[in-house]
């Protein structure tokens, strides 16, 4: 009885703080609320379904096995036809991406995701909505050779600020597999065009070509263009005395 | 028998009492807002709380709430805020307490980490892209929020989760505080010390002088109890001698983390001399042997009481203490930053350390962009989520800045193109309601020489190296028990310090590794909560799509950061045990 | 004594009942939980608040492994042993008090040995670290006067791995403006006056008196402060923060398994490995206890 009164004054206080709209509340990761709202909808929603599965997998005051729980949950969501696409689909690279960091941690896990093929599951993503974000998502969670990342930005059509995630990766695997700082010059060069949104990833970005131009290249020329946009664009950063350095010891003002 | 009045009464005292108390306490609680607000007025309530306790913050703080009501109530608002300050020792379980408890203030000072952060925090990314509308009329008017602080916002963005969960209101430099009267009673003259080998020769001669005075005087008072003094010095002569490589040791870019000095030095990669990035160690060593004697127990305020007291000649610590120490002691106090190596880049010999000791000292170091602290945030439970923004804006803002960092607290301003001298004048003034005269009334002598302190605190542009990681740097609780080697080494004063210091890391590989492995776990599980994040905006972007994938990608592209940082951590064990052959 | 209550006569005794079981679910709700919470927990890779990881034995073979550990058992050993031979001036204390003859003295004795139970210890600690101190302190102050120490050189009491424990010991010097006086001193006024007169009658010293009539006669008294010190002193880590930091001095030399759950869980952030210290702790506490009931005696 005392448990119903809680559970009707939880969903009371959620529906005042939040309407109905209980993906609101799981955009700010307000799991508790989220969960209310949900349950208040009822299972036969497939909206509903999908928060509560989604707030085993990523609440962290829940025990291991309930996370086990809403993974495998996540799983039967994706297959099912019945739910809408978009949705499927969201549960689909949770599910993938959840299998895989599960994979990664067996000490707390055990073998509970060892048998899911997440690689799978991300190349049906890949598959079915190769223009998405979604896909671009799952191509850089899959980890993939600079030869795969060439060839789906060359081919993608959706936007292009989407790639810049994938490309700021090839950049870093250009350079550990093999030092080939010019290829990772060219994957920055290409980030940047299409607009990189974090603000710091941005200026880092663009002090970072030159860099690489001037001390892994020695290539000043190149570098110098760069070098001036960022002293014109961030005059009192701290990289821009840096920069004022490196180009005293080129002789250039 | 029965009772008279008298009696009555007396047998009923207690229970007078305590129905008093209580109506006292009801009526008091009604006055101060906290049930009255909302329900039984219209005024809005906002909380604003922190640690900082030193002279000027809080009195800056409340001058400027009472500018903010003001404004507030032209525009046809009623506002009251309550500044609340709790400190610093209890702060962390405070903060942490209130959070939990979903009752927290509005506006409030950041501790923890980025975990809790994360959990409790509004992220700020969304409001960062907009100008600070209390900027209008100022050098700063139009200018993104994030782009009006000095280092454009990198200290306050979360690593771990590509976010910003609080903006500085401060910035803080280390300086050497010096007691000019008995620094002239030793030396013979005032001029300060520049240099390492100059600042060794007047810590000896200030030996002498205690000796023949007959005082245990000291030449240099340190922070031993939380080992800051020791942290600081050795930093400080790192970065004078190893900050070139943030140009050459990393293939990815400019700066370099400690594990991939790790990974070059066990790879014996001629990029990295291992020798020069013990010189550090060896300088902090040898200048240790100056410091008071049993520094190690002896905690900050102790060290502050013995140079108040007149016998500690040079006394290494922030400049949030810089105008109460220049002020209130009874001797002349100056501020210098703590000596560089030599005066010009260059190979310099310093005898004092070392007979033959020589370093390549690269000049001072860019202290532009750093510093920044004071983050304050919005919990995501307040229940006035836009006015504590509205109010986080406006104790950000050019004027205010100005009001409460300079004129008030005479600490540093994190906004760029502050005018330190223009926080003095007349406009800045009359907001100034407090009855302290060093804020209120000052003299033209009083302004300059207020204005002067302030200059010889500000950051240095520098020779534009910035700052590199020390040898010792690998796992928390590893560069704890590293650091209590050197306070070993300075005690014991060994002839190969080097050595000692580098045999000693290298004994620590188990306890390193260890640790690495404890991080390698909190960095998966970062992976994790940032993919709950992801998941979380991608629901979101349901509803509001601009705001939403804008966030996404945000998310995204700091991932990759955190990628590169697991695959170097995966590493990491592996390049420790390679060192415990190179002993 | 406890008498049976049928079924029927709670009806009348309920209130009763009702006044006791709000105390017994405070004291299960705040003593017994957290000492439960803090048992599960030791299975738990637990950092205070948002990480909260099974890991089976993993906190309790690492404890085990745990030299620094076990050396700090080593010094809280040291520090047992040492507080039980200052539990010996305290008994002095009481028996020259007991026998003082003029009333209107021994009153005030009594209230000059009390008033410094009233001053806060933490007031007292940053009295002795001020004593300690090396450069300005009152200890070298003395030395230097006395000429035992030039004017510049100093002793670190509190830096020098060598005089750390024994500085720590030494504090709270002559130990006897505590409790322990007056739990003796009670005690000891217990002690019926004919027994006294018996022994004085036979011919016995004030030695004899001491050893054979006072102190069997408050061995109950010396029993439960025994118990009570080694407990304390098992559990305590405070002072040894205040004094020398949370790294316990030069090499950690003053390190105790208090002082070191403090650091793992509140500074380290590793609160189950923490609880599995405690849990060392309170096996210690308990076989020393068991020892303690075993083998002091009182002689009834």
């Amino acid at each position: 009885m005392l448990k119903q009164i809680g559970c009707i004054a939880l969903t009371a206080s959620a529906l005042l703080a939040y309407g109905n709209d209980m993906f609101e509340a799981y955009a700010i990761n307000n799991y508790p609320q989220a969960r209310t709202l949900a349950r208040a909808k009822g299972k036969n929603d497939p909206e509903a379904r999908l928060i509560l599965s989604l707030t085993k997998v990523y609440d962290k005051s829940y025990p291991e096995k309930v996370a086990i729980e809403g993974l495998h949950e996540l799983g039967d969501y994706m297959k099912d036809p019945k739910n809408p696409e978009r949705l499927r689909r969201i549960a689909a690279l949770s599910y993938a991406r959840c299998a895989q960091l599960m994979q990664d941690r067996q000490d707390i896990y055990g073998s509970a995701a060892d048998k899911i093929n997440y690689t799978a599951v991300y190349e049906k993503i890949i598959e079915e909505s190769p223009n998405s974000s979604d896909a671009c998502i799952a191509l850089f969670y899959m980890r993939p050779k600079l030869e795969d990342i060439s060839r789906f930005g060359q081919k993608f059509e959706g936007d292009k600020r989407d790639l810049v995630p994938l490309y700021l990766y090839a950049a870093n695997e250009a350079i550990k597999n093999g030092r080939d700082f010019k290829l990772a010059i060219s994957y920055l060069e290409d980030a940047y065009r299409f607009g990189i949104s974090h603000p710091s990833v941005r200026q880092a970005t663009l002090f970072r070509i030159g860099f690489l131009y001037d001390k892994k290249l020695n290539d000043f020329k190149s570098a110098e263009k760069y070098y001036r946009e960022f002293i014109a664009k961030y005059p009192l950063a701290r990289n821009t005395r840096i920069i004022k350095r490196y180009m005293k010891e080129h002789g250039v003002k | 028998m029965e009772e008279n009045r008298f009696q009555y009464i007396m047998n009923r005292l207690g229970l007078i009492l305590l129905v008093l108390f209580y109506v006292v306490s009801v009526i008091m609680v009604v006055n101060s807002g906290a049930v009255g607000s909302g329900i039984l007025s219209r005024e809005k309530r906002l909380t604003f709380a922190h640690w900082q306790l030193e002279d000027g913050f809080r009195e800056g703080f409340e001058d400027a709430i009472r500018e903010y009501e003001r404004i507030k109530a032209e525009q046809g608002e009623k506002v009251k805020v309550v500044q609340t300050t709790v400190p610093v020792r209890g702060y962390a379980q405070w903060f942490l307490t209130q959070l939990i408890g979903g009752d927290c203030a509005d506006v409030i000072e950041l501790s923890g980490n980025d975990d809790i952060r994360n959990q409790y925090f509004t992220p700020l990314s969304q409001y960062l892209g907009d100008p600070n509308p209390y900027n209008k009329g100022t050098p700063l008017e139009g200018m993104p929020w994030r782009d009006t602080f000095a280092d454009d916002m990198i200290t306050a963005l979360s690593q771990q989760y590509s976010e910003y969960f609080g903006v500085s209101t401060f910035v803080m430099t280390t300086r050497m505080y010096v007691n000019v009267d008995l620094y002239e009673k030793a030396m013979g003259h005032r001029r300060m010390p520049e240099t390492l080998q100059e600042w060794i020769d007047a810590c000896e001669k200030i030996q002498e002088y205690g000796k023949k005075v007959d005082r245990p005087l000291i030449p240099i008072g340190v922070r031993g109890f939380d080992k800051g003094t020791i942290g600081q010095i050795l930093n400080h002569y790192n970065d004078q001698i190893n900050a070139s490589y943030n140009d050459s040791v990393s293939d990815y870019g400019y700066g370099t983390s400690n594990y991939e000095i790790y990974d070059r030095i066990a790879n014996k990669d001629p990029r990295v001399d291992l020798d020069r990035f013990l010189q550090p160690v060896e300088i902090t060593t040898a200048i240790g042997r100056y410091f008071a004697k049993g520094f190690s127990a002896i905690d900050l305020e102790q060290t502050k009481f013995l140079f108040n007291s007149g016998n500690v000649a040079f006394f290494i610590d922030g400049t949030w203490n810089a105008f109460s120490m220049v002020n209130n002691s009874n001797f002349k106090v100056d501020v210098i930053p703590i000596p560089s190596i030599g005066k010009e880049p260059g190979l310099i010999s310093v005898p004092g350390v070392r007979k033959d000791a020589k370093y390549n000292y690269l000049g001072r170091m860019t202290e532009v962009g750093g510093g920044l602290g004071g983050l304050f945030g919005i919990p995501k439970s307040t229940k006035h989520p836009e006015l504590a923004l509205d109010f986080l804006h406006f104790i950000t803002s050019y004027r205010i800045s100005q009001l409460t960092m300079i004129r008030h607290s005479k600490w540093l301003s994190p906004l760029k193109k502050v005018d330190y001298a223009e926080a003095f004048n007349d406009e800045i003034g009359k907001m100034c309601h407090c009855k302290n005269n060093s804020v209120k009334k000052l003299t033209p002598e009083e302004k300059r020489e207020q204005v002067e302190l302030l200059q010889k605190c500000r950051p240095y542009e520098g020779s534009g190296y910035s700052n590199i990681t020390t040898i010792n740097s690998i796992g928390s609780k590893t560069v704890k028990d590293n650091t209590l080697t050197l306070e070993t080494m300075i005690i014991e004063q060994p002839d190969n310090p080097k050595q000692i210091f580098w045999n000693t890391i290298v004994s620590r590989t188990p306890d390193a590794i260890r640790e690495i492995e404890e991080t390698i776990i909190t960095e998966k599980r970062t992976h994790w909560n940032n993919d709950g994040i992801r998941t979380a905006f991608t629901i979101g972007s349901l509803v509001d799509k601009k705001t939403y994938e804008n966030r996404i990608r945000l998310t995204m592209e700091g991932m990759v950061g955190r990628v590169k940082v697991l695959d170097e951590l995966l590493e990491v064990p592996t390049n420790l045990r390679k060192l415990e052959e190179m002993k | 004594m406890a008498v049976d209550v049928s079924v029927k006569k709670l009806r009348y005794y309920w209130p009763v009942y009702l006044l006791i079981a709000i105390p017994l679910v405070l004291v299960l709700l705040f003593s017994y939980y957290p000492i439960y919470n803090g048992f599960i927990h030791i299975f738990y890779r637990w950092n205070g608040d948002t990480v909260e990881e099974f890991i089976g034995l993993g906190n309790i073979i690492r404890v085990l492994n745990d030299t620094t550990l076990l050396n700090s058992f080593g010094v809280v050993l040291i520090f047992v042993i040492a507080n039980v031979v200052k539990m010996i001036l305290p008994i002095i204390t009481a028996v020259i008090l007991h026998h003082v003859i003029n009333d209107r003295a021994g009153y005030v004795y009594r209230v000059l040995f009390v008033i410094p139970m009233i001053i806060p210890a933490m007031v007292g600690i940053l009295i002795w670290k001020y004593f300690y101190e090396p450069n300005n302190g009152v200890l070298n102050g003395i030395l230097r006067a006395c000429n035992f120490l030039s004017g510049t050189d100093s002793i670190q009491w509190l830096s020098d791995e060598r005089l750390v424990l024994p500085a720590l010991i030494f504090m709270g010097f002559p130990w006897v403006g505590a409790f322990g006086v007056l739990i003796y001193l009670a005690g000891l006024q217990s002690i019926p006056e004919d027994v006294y007169e018996a022994a004085e009658v036979d011919g016995a010293g004030p030695l004899t008196i001491f050893f054979k009539i006072e102190l069997p006669l408050i061995m109950t008294q010396i029993r439960i402060n025994l118990v009570l010190m080694t407990i304390g002193t098992l559990q305590a880590w405070e002072n040894i923060y205040l004094f020398v930091g949370i790294n316990g001095g030069p090499n950690g030399i003053a390190t105790v398994p208090g002082l070191r759950i403090f650091r793992d869980a509140f500074a380290e952030g590793l609160f189950g490995y923490g609880c599995a210290i405690g849990f060392v702790i309170f096996l210690v506490t308990l076989a020393l206890t068991f020892v303690n009931n075993k083998f002091v005696k009182v002689d009834k």
